[in-house]
């Protein structure tokens, strides 16, 4: 295990009933409003703690291949009950995220692992949401992924909880200094587009 | 399932409102639903009318029979009612309790439509209804019916007595100004607030016995053939007192509210939540559960071509239940629970029936006659209203506009034809009943048997 990954904070699950409110409130009044949509834009990223939302990376030998958990399989409570009332069309899921190298060069990939309520997302998910970087020397980066049309996750979308986990991989090139910086997430949101199933 | 389709149907019919701005006569209805003293109906809204001679040929005096047209549309394409039905559909539910069985739609309404945008995130909630927002005006949101029919009147022009149902029911929900621009204007649900909504609910039915009288306090003078629509001057007066007997009655006052901790979606605060609603009703609904009494006024003038009404009915009508039972409903989120406390039993109660009335004008001038009314609703609404008919030999022309509940003008036309004593008339007229802003057009018909 690398020393240097911290230790996510316990999690905190987000207490529901507004959310069931605002929920029944959309869905009452989607229903029977023709061919239009309930969005739901969740900014998963404010349900971070600080400390989950920065990575220390390194330092990693040249040659070597090492990975940084940024997030370690965080529960995410989802909306209850959409399942039954909406019918997800469209799920889209954007990673930002900023780079700051301090010393060495090679190539790096940060993954989004989702998974269902209860399962271990680096395991269960075995196509996660990758942005990459390459980095050289003291530099700053920037990665930003949009990825849409999965149908997995609109499955996963509508379930009350799912799981998130976030890895950074990280490829030092052989023969350069050790590689090492700091991550920082800036854009962790899901973007949900249902339509009422009700009342059909 | 059913028991959410049933709160849906209810939920939007109270806020789509029902087709209570109409009038059931063509005739009237396509004069944007005005009042004159020749229509039929005008001694229902102003006692005065009856004493008022029988127009003369130029304007004629007439019963009306409106043609169930909706009814023929209902038979020919019923809604689905089972909920496991594929087409079942709560929408339509709902506008079939807000339409007339009188009214045949010929051009639908388009539903109100817009994404609905939440925006969520630690400590912001953000609900974006779009053009939805409308349904959540900046006052109450009020529905009311008042039913007074078939009204069973006997008597002389001038003294009179009958028999009626007396039903009516409203509905105002208000909601804090916090949640209303939450909910109207997006305005995004703050921390550490309280959001809250009350809602005043009311039916009640009883059976009218009522005795009246409608004298001229000044009899027509000047006035062509006695008739003062074509001129001079008269003064009416009119007044029916009613013998109220109550058969049921219910009543709840409720309020509920909740509220957000330091973090909205914090796990160490989370949503309080909290309900209570005192409900009453009268113990044991049966004829004679309760008594009361009330009194509809009516004054008309005209004056050298003019005419001018104000009619007041349910002045002071209130019916005092024997016997009624009141429980206290609440719930708490701290405490997840519902409790229901009997507050009273058996103990008597005075409700009131909602004053409605109208103020009307009009002016005639050969076969032409312009009017406006300005109508008091049950749900305590005032609804501006002109119209306008010319008669060219046996044809009417009728136009009309009024303002409905939703602040929103609507616009009618009509014409038809008289054969001797028997006319028939018909009316198109515009309405944006149900969730939407758009106007839908419906059609009405109604033979009119003339004096």
């Amino acid at each position: 295990m690398n020393p240097h990954i911290r230790s996510p904070r316990p999690t905190r699950p987000a207490p529901r009933p507004l959310l069931a409110f605002a929920l029944a409130l959309a869905v009452a009044f989607t229903a029977g409003c023709g061919d239009k949509s309930l969005i739901l834009r969740v900014d998963l990223l404010s349900f971070l703690t600080p400390e989950e939302q920065d990575a220390h990376y390194g330092p990693v030998p040249g040659g070597i291949t090492d990975s940084v958990e940024v997030v370690r399989s965080r529960r995410l409570n989802l909306l209850p009950g959409l399942e039954d009332v909406a019918s997800v069309s469209d799920v889209q899921l954007e990673v930002g995220a900023i780079i700051d190298n301090l010393t060495g060069a090679g190539r790096g990939r940060i993954g989004v692992y989702l998974s269902p309520g209860g399962t271990d997302p680096f395991v269960a998910d075995t196509t996660p949401i990758e942005g990459t970087f390459e980095v050289d020397g003291a530099m700053s980066d920037t990665i930003q992924t949009v990825h849409v049309g999965d149908t997995d996750l609109a499955e996963l979308f509508t379930s009350k909880e799912a799981q998130i986990g976030i890895r950074v991989v990280l490829e030092s090139t052989a023969g350069g200094p050790p590689l090492e910086g700091d991550i920082r997430l800036t854009t962790l949101r899901a973007v949900v587009t249902a339509k009422e199933a009700v009342f059909e | 399932m059913l028991h959410r389709i049933a709160l849906a149907v209810i939920a939007l019919v109270a806020i789509a409102g029902p087709a209570s701005a109409q009038s059931f006569d063509a005739r009237r209805l396509g004069m944007g639903g005005i009042i004159v003293s020749e229509v039929t109906g005008s001694a229902t809204q102003n006692v005065a009318y009856r004493a008022v001679p029988k127009p003369g040929k130029s304007f004629g005096g007439y019963n009306a029979i409106p043609l169930p047209l909706g009814l023929i549309q209902y038979f020919a394409n019923p809604p689905e009612f089972d909920p496991d039905n594929p087409n079942f559909n709560v929408f339509e539910i709902a506008a079939l309790i807000g339409r007339t069985p009188w009214t045949l739609q010929l051009i639908e309404s388009e539903p109100l439509s817009s994404d609905v945008v939440i925006d969520i995130a630690q400590n912001s909630l953000a609900v974006d209804l779009g053009e939805l927002q409308r349904l959540f005006p900046d006052e109450s949101i009020r529905y009311g019916i008042s039913w007074q029919s078939p009204n069973f009147e006997f008597g002389t022009r001038n003294v009179f007595a009958g028999v009626r149902p007396q039903t009516d029911g409203f509905n105002s929900l208000d909601l804090d100004p916090a949640l209303q621009q939450a909910l109207a204007e997006g305005a995004p649900f703050e921390p550490n607030s309280v959001y809250g909504v009350t809602d005043v609910a009311q039916g009640q039915t009883a059976i009218a016995f009522t005795a009246g009288a409608a004298l001229p306090l000044v009899a027509p003078r000047d006035a062509p053939e006695g008739d003062p629509r074509r001129g001079g001057f008269a003064v009416y007066a009119g007044a029916r007192l009613k013998y109220l007997s109550g058969v049921a009655f219910w009543r709840g006052d409720a309020a509920g509210s909740f509220a957000t901790g330091d973090t909205i979606f914090g796990s160490t605060t989370p949503i309080e939540a909290s309900y209570s609603a005192d409900i009453r009703d009268a113990s044991n609904p049966k004829f004679g559960a309760g008594s009361g009494t009330g009194g509809d006024f009516g004054v008309a003038m005209f004056v050298d071509h003019f005419e001018i009404g104000v009619g007041v009915t349910d002045l002071g009508s209130s019916v005092k239940w024997d016997r009624t039972d009141l429980r206290r409903i609440t719930y708490d989120s701290a405490t997840d629970e519902n409790q229901t406390v009997v507050l009273e039993r058996d103990v008597p109660y005075t409700s009131r029936y909602p004053v409605t009335g109208s103020l009307n004008v009009a002016y005639r001038t050969g076969h032409t006659m312009v009017g406006g009314t300005l109508d008091r609703t049950s749900n305590e609404r005032w609804i501006p209203r002109v119209g306008f008919e010319t008669w060219s030999g046996t044809v009417p022309v009728r136009a009309g506009a009024y303002v409905d509940t939703y602040k929103q003008v609507q616009f009618t036309g009509g014409s038809g034809f008289k054969l001797g004593s028997i006319g028939l008339d018909v009316a198109l007229a515009t309405n944006s009943r149900g969730i939407t802003a758009s106007r839908g057009l419906e059609l009405a018909a109604s033979l009119a048997l003339y004096n």
